[in-house]
């Protein structure tokens, strides 16, 4: 068996879909770290700021933006197979979110979980906006640190936005983890506790440090 | 058993295919010219079952593993035929009728990676069969298949490669079958304890 992605082009997508993994494990860890530099305080947090801003804290986050735009879209690819059929497809059609691309045309089981998966989609797409949207237009002239430092603190002091960076961090972690233990033994690498440890371990790890720095940053 | 293949699936059980089964088997084999086309076309006998001769397998381990999920309907209760027959709303018949389209092919268990690595993975096509009972309102034996459907041997040893359903040519969709069935796996572990006779 070994090798065996290589054989075939689907198992290769599969394979870049499980490999893209370790890019959401490592901004997850960044987001991590971001919550706790929060929560010790500005001059903390400016040193994280001014990490994600050097030459390379921009190339890493862009790199991670390309990587997880195909990251994301393989797992929307293979969404309808792991759902139960949930909604009527008069439901999506009176809702309006209607796909009228051929690919969706294959069933109409299939037009119904395309349909589905546009409108997460687009949820997904307002939430990251409204999210971005307290931090306004964006047109800043150099960076003002310090009004960064109080407008994240005062989402974070929310509960909503605890909720919101909690969910982010620790999701992206678990997930990655999750995927990273699955492809070593696709890799035919047999995981053993070190393996366990570096993927749920610091997972675990992750959860707990971003639970406390959000209690440490209070109401 | 013959090695089955995509290639040799005859006409006249093309027309008994339906709907979703029908459509993808076609468009299956249109696709066919188009490979022939781009080159020479590999035959070679189903992968993940030891080789008898030739194209032939050995498929005792699919066969050993199919009674293991309860492949019948459990009914509720005794049941007598001077009760008559059950009763299904299209609806009822929906939840698993594609489900129930296998024809044991085994396409799906040489498309699977993961079966490949580990035999003892239960494998795309019997948990599609188990959750095809599990879903039937006629049946109540979701319970004796779960243990099985819930082990590591069972639904958890897919990683959603997806593979299988791209093979099938029923149109089953075995991988929605499995990983329903995780979700499936996930509540009950939560909520096993809620359960009144839990063994």
């Amino acid at each position: 068996m070994e090798g065996w992605w290589k054989k075939n082009p689907f198992f290769v997508k599969y394979m870049a879909r499980e490999a893209t993994a370790v890019f959401v494990y490592l901004y997850a860890l960044a987001l991590v770290w971001g919550l706790v530099a929060l929560s010790s305080g500005e001059g903390a947090f400016n040193a994280w700021l001014s990490a994600l801003r050097s030459p390379l804290g921009l190339a890493f986050q862009l790199v991670c933006l390309a990587v997880f735009a195909y990251h994301t879209w393989s797992w929307f690819v293979i969404m309808p197979k792991t759902m139960p059929p949930l909604l009527d497809a008069r439901i999506i059609t009176a809702c309006g979110w209607r796909q009228p691309s051929s690919r969706a045309s294959a069933s109409s089981g299939s037009r119904d979980e395309k349909a589905l998966e546009c409108s997460h989609l687009l949820v997904a797409l307002r939430g990251g906006r409204d999210a971005l949207g307290a931090r306004g237009a964006g047109h800043r002239r150099g960076p003002d640190e310090r009004r960064d430092y109080a407008r994240l603190l005062s989402i974070a002091q929310s509960f909503l936005g605890k909720a919101f960076l909690f969910a982010v961090a620790t999701l992206f972690l678990w997930h990655a983890a999750h995927r990273i233990f699955h492809t070593l033994h696709d890799f035919g690498v047999k995981p053993g506790a070190g393996a366990w440890l570096a993927c749920y371990g610091v997972a675990l790890a992750g959860t707990i440090v971003s639970a406390s720095a959000l209690l440490r940053i209070g109401f | 058993m013959l090695a089955h293949l995509p290639l040799v699936l005859p006409h006249g059980d093309l027309r008994q295919l339906r709907d979703d089964g029908r459509r993808r088997a076609e468009a299956r084999l249109q696709h066919v010219p188009a490979r022939l086309r781009a080159g020479p076309l590999r035959i070679e006998a189903l992968h993940h079952f030891p080789i008898e001769r030739d194209l032939v397998v050995d498929a005792s381990d699919f066969i050993e593993k199919f009674p293991t999920i309860t492949p019948w309907i459990v009914p509720r209760e005794p049941r007598l035929p001077t009760q008559g027959e059950y009763l299904q709303t299209p609806r009822e018949l929906a939840r698993f009728e594609h489900f129930s389209h296998c024809i044991n092919c085994m396409l799906c268990y040489a498309a699977c990676p993961q079966y490949g690595m580990n035999p003892k993975f239960l494998g795309p096509a019997l948990t599609a069969l188990a959750h095809r009972y599990n879903v039937d309102s006629r049946d109540a034996g979701a319970k004796a298949r779960r243990e099985l459907l819930n082990s590591e041997e069972g639904v958890w040893s897919c990683t959603a490669v997806g593979y299988c359903s791209e093979v099938c040519p029923k149109g089953v969709d075995p991988a929605n079958a499995v990983n329903q069935n995780k979700t499936q796996s996930a509540v009950s572990w939560f909520t096993r304890f809620l359960e009144r006779d839990h063994a």
